[in-house]
């Protein structure tokens, strides 16, 4: 009875939110929702059978590619002028979405989260800032190129990206999974990497932090071992040779604005590592509780030659 | 092995097994493995490598993984108490004793795994793993020692996946089949779907005849009976097998693919020629259920296994045995080059049913004698129709 009541004021809340133009930010406590949801159960996910099917056009509608000759009732989906080419991997309440948003402004930046009503909260307050902002003077500062879609990105990130679709993704205070024998629902794994690098063009960028130094420890381990010999997909030894990730210099807490000021590549690992500091949801939680953060940034090297080309 | 094997496969040089398990992951080991005797000290094995858990934690003395002051809910420093709890008295698991890998692993449960050679654009031959799980991916992934590089996916199934068939005449094309109505022919390395063949509608058809037999009254209503699919019916595809036809002369075009669906008493044949598209040929029909299907290929032939425990068309109704004559439990076609149809292989089948017959009494005795029967007896003889997702959603609110 309780929880009906609950579902229902929500419910409630976010019909009245809708009518009122979506402009009002909406409240976070009418999207609460248990903190974990399990990566391995079959939710009621709807994602396309494969990229070239996903329709983007309800996410980006200020991106879609002008169509002189609309053929009523085409099923084909919208074709959007440019591909999402940055994902935030179980982005939250969206903090770091926003924060990105006037800061890679040519970019279309997407959120993905597991969490339906974590979503909801995403989706309203995306469209109560583009409401806020329509008449920005500057198409930057319209938050049209930031989206957010409820998916389970630990099973179905290839059916969204194709290969070497994005040049960043973030991975922001993921779930730690404490226990051992949960390590398998970590974000982060031997395996996962095999299909974060898929996704990654060669060049792109993975962002990490976390405020558990164990966990941050974790995701180092694995993505230094990735592709190395011996280290391959497992996540035992380290391997040698060349691996498929290369850690990217950082600047210490604080330096991140001597970083942007230099500009160019640093300039932008300066930008990025002081938003996902800043600018997330947990990260300003952290901060607020005198705790450490954990920060590290790979880069994907392209694949290495098959062994018969060597 | 870490987790119960679902599918396992031999490296085109017959150096390796290749094991593919129920939480997603591939391992490699040596066909001419070495045991270790020496037991695992605090979960490493003997061999210094680890399959499964951090190497450098376990080595350094316990420190907990996060400080009082680590944000997060409450489930997790609750997780945190135990963990320091637990630590010192914890027995690590055994690790195991042999040479074993982790190639590559999806965050799903596998059903089948190939290993296929491929020539380069310079003619040298490249290593492929083909993956499939059952969340509806077929993965391309580099053969060893690459097998961490994804080359790309196969993305069409709607159902889960349950086998992959690469014949060996055109090894640039795979067939796979599942939970979901079709059969799809690709180019897998370069994730192309080709065809799209409803098996479905194939079943149906030939349910709606066994039916009409059965219901005569209803067959005057419904004229269409060819046509009508009943809405209720899920494909469940069993096996997927390819049997290479000798070329010469008789002008085939090569392979014969064959397909198995549970509690379906029949074959399905098609014809798979070089201009990459399958063919329907013939629906072979058999006294009961088929649970699996062998090729013989040097003898144009197959031998299919039936369950003569539940009533065809059912994986759960048992059959009245005691009004029935005993049922086979195998038979044998050929394919025929002369006439390019499929025929009862006699001798073989004569054979078959001699080697057999033991068996399929005891059999009947067993499931008789009531140790397997009900639920049991289903969940082994048609374990994959339960890999299909109930769409639960078990999320609940605070
Ligand atoms: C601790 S929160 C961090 C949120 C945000 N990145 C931030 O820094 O504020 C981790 C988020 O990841 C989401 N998540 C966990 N597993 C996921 C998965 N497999 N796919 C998508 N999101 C997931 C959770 O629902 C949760 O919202």
């Amino acid at each position: 009875m309780k929880a009906a009541g609950k579902r229902q004021k929500r419910e409630d809340y976010r019909r009245t939110h809708k009518e009122q133009g979506n402009a009002a930010l909406p409240q976070k406590k009418f999207y609460r929702q248990r903190a974990h949801a399990n990566p391995f159960s079959d939710h009621q996910l709807t994602y396309p059978a494969s990229p070239a099917l996903m329709d983007w056009s309800p996410y980006y509608p200020a991106f879609i590619t002008p169509d002189p000759q609309p053929t009523p009732n085409d099923p084909a989906p919208k074709a959007l002028t440019k591909p999402v080419t940055v994902a935030d991997i179980g982005c939250g309440f969206g903090g770091l979405l926003v924060a990105l948003a006037p800061r890679l402004p040519d970019e279309l930046i997407l959120g993905l989260e597991i969490r339906t009503q974590v979503t909801e909260y995403v989706e309203d307050r995306i469209s109560a800032l583009r409401a806020q902002h329509a008449a920005a003077s500057s198409s930057d500062g319209r938050y049209q190129n930031i989206a957010c879609l409820r998916a389970n990105t630990m099973k179905f990130l290839p059916n969204f990206f194709t290969r070497a679709q994005l040049s960043l993704m973030f991975l922001c205070f993921p779930d730690p999974h404490f226990k051992a024998r949960k390590h398998k629902a970590r974000i982060v794994s031997g395996t996962l990497c095999a299909e974060y690098a898929y996704v990654l063009r060669p060049g792109g960028c993975v962002y990490t932090i976390t405020d558990v130094e164990e966990l941050a420890e974790w995701m180092r381990g694995r993505f230094e071992a990735f592709g190395k010999v011996g280290g391959e997909g497992g996540e035992g030894g380290e391997g040698s040779g060349v691996g498929v990730f290369e850690e990217v210099p950082l600047p210490g807490e604080g330096e991140e604005g001597t970083w942007v000021d230099e500009g160019g590549e640093k300039g932008r690992v300066g930008l990025l590592v002081r938003c996902i500091r800043e600018e997330t949801e947990e990260g300003k939680k952290v901060t607020r509780n005198g705790g450490k953060k954990f920060v590290s940034v790979f880069r994907r090297r392209a694949d290495p030659a098959w062994p018969d080309e060597v | 092995m870490p987790k119960r094997p679902c599918a396992i496969v031999l490296t085109p040089d017959d150096s390796t097994i290749l094991c593919a398990d129920k939480f997603g992951d591939v391992y490699s080991l040596p066909l001419m493995g070495r045991r270790y005797e020496t037991k695992a000290v605090n979960g490493i094995d003997a061999n210094g490598t680890n399959g499964t858990s951090d190497r450098n934690q376990k080595q350094k003395p316990f420190a907990p993984s996060a400080t009082s002051l680590t944000v997060h809910t409450k489930r997790n420093r609750d997780a945190l108490r135990q963990q320091q709890k637990l630590n010192e008295t914890k027995a690590e698991k055994k690790a195991l004793n042999f040479d074993h890998k982790l190639l590559l692993g999806h965050v799903s449960l596998l059903t089948d795994i190939a290993c296929v050679l491929r020539a380069s654009p310079s003619q040298k031959l490249r290593n492929y793993i083909l993956t499939s799980d059952r969340d509806e991916h077929i993965r391309i992934s580099r053969g060893i020692p690459q097998a961490n590089v994804i080359e790309g996916y196969c993305l069409g199934h709607t159902e889960f996946i349950t086998k992959l068939c690469v014949p060996p005449v055109y090894p640039h094309l795979l067939i796979s089949g599942g939970g979901d109505d079709y059969l799809i022919l690709w180019d897998w390395r370069a994730g192309r779907l080709l065809q799209q063949l409803d098996l479905k509608q194939l079943v149906a058809t030939l349910r709606n005849t066994h039916l009409g037999a059965e219901v005569v009254s209803e067959s005057s209503t419904t004229k269409d009976t060819e046509t009508q699919v009943d809405s209720a019916l899920r494909i469940c595809v069993s096996n997927i097998q390819a049997l290479e036809i000798e070329k010469q002369k008789v002008g085939h075009p090569g392979v014969e693919i064959i397909v198995t669906c549970e509690g379906v008493p029949a074959l399905f044949t098609f014809t798979l020629g070089a201009n990459a598209q399958l063919q329907f040929n013939a629906t072979i029909h058999t006294e009961s259920n088929v649970v699996d299907l062998t090729v013989l290929r040097n003898q144009n032939s197959v031998i299919y296994s039936m369950d003569n425990c539940h009533q065809s068309w059912s994986t759960d109704v048992s059959s009245d045995t005691a009004s029935q004559s005993p049922r086979g439990l195998m038979g044998s076609p050929s394919y025929c080059t002369d006439s390019k149809t499929w025929k009862e292989n006699q001798v073989l089948q004569a054979n078959l049913v001699a080697a057999t017959r033991e068996c399929a009494d005891s059999y009947s005795q067993i499931s008789q004698a009531g140790v397997a029967h009900g639920k049991p007896l289903t969940d082994l003889l048609y374990g994959l129709e339960s890999l299909r997702k109930r769409g639960s959603d078990n999320e609940t609110e605070v």
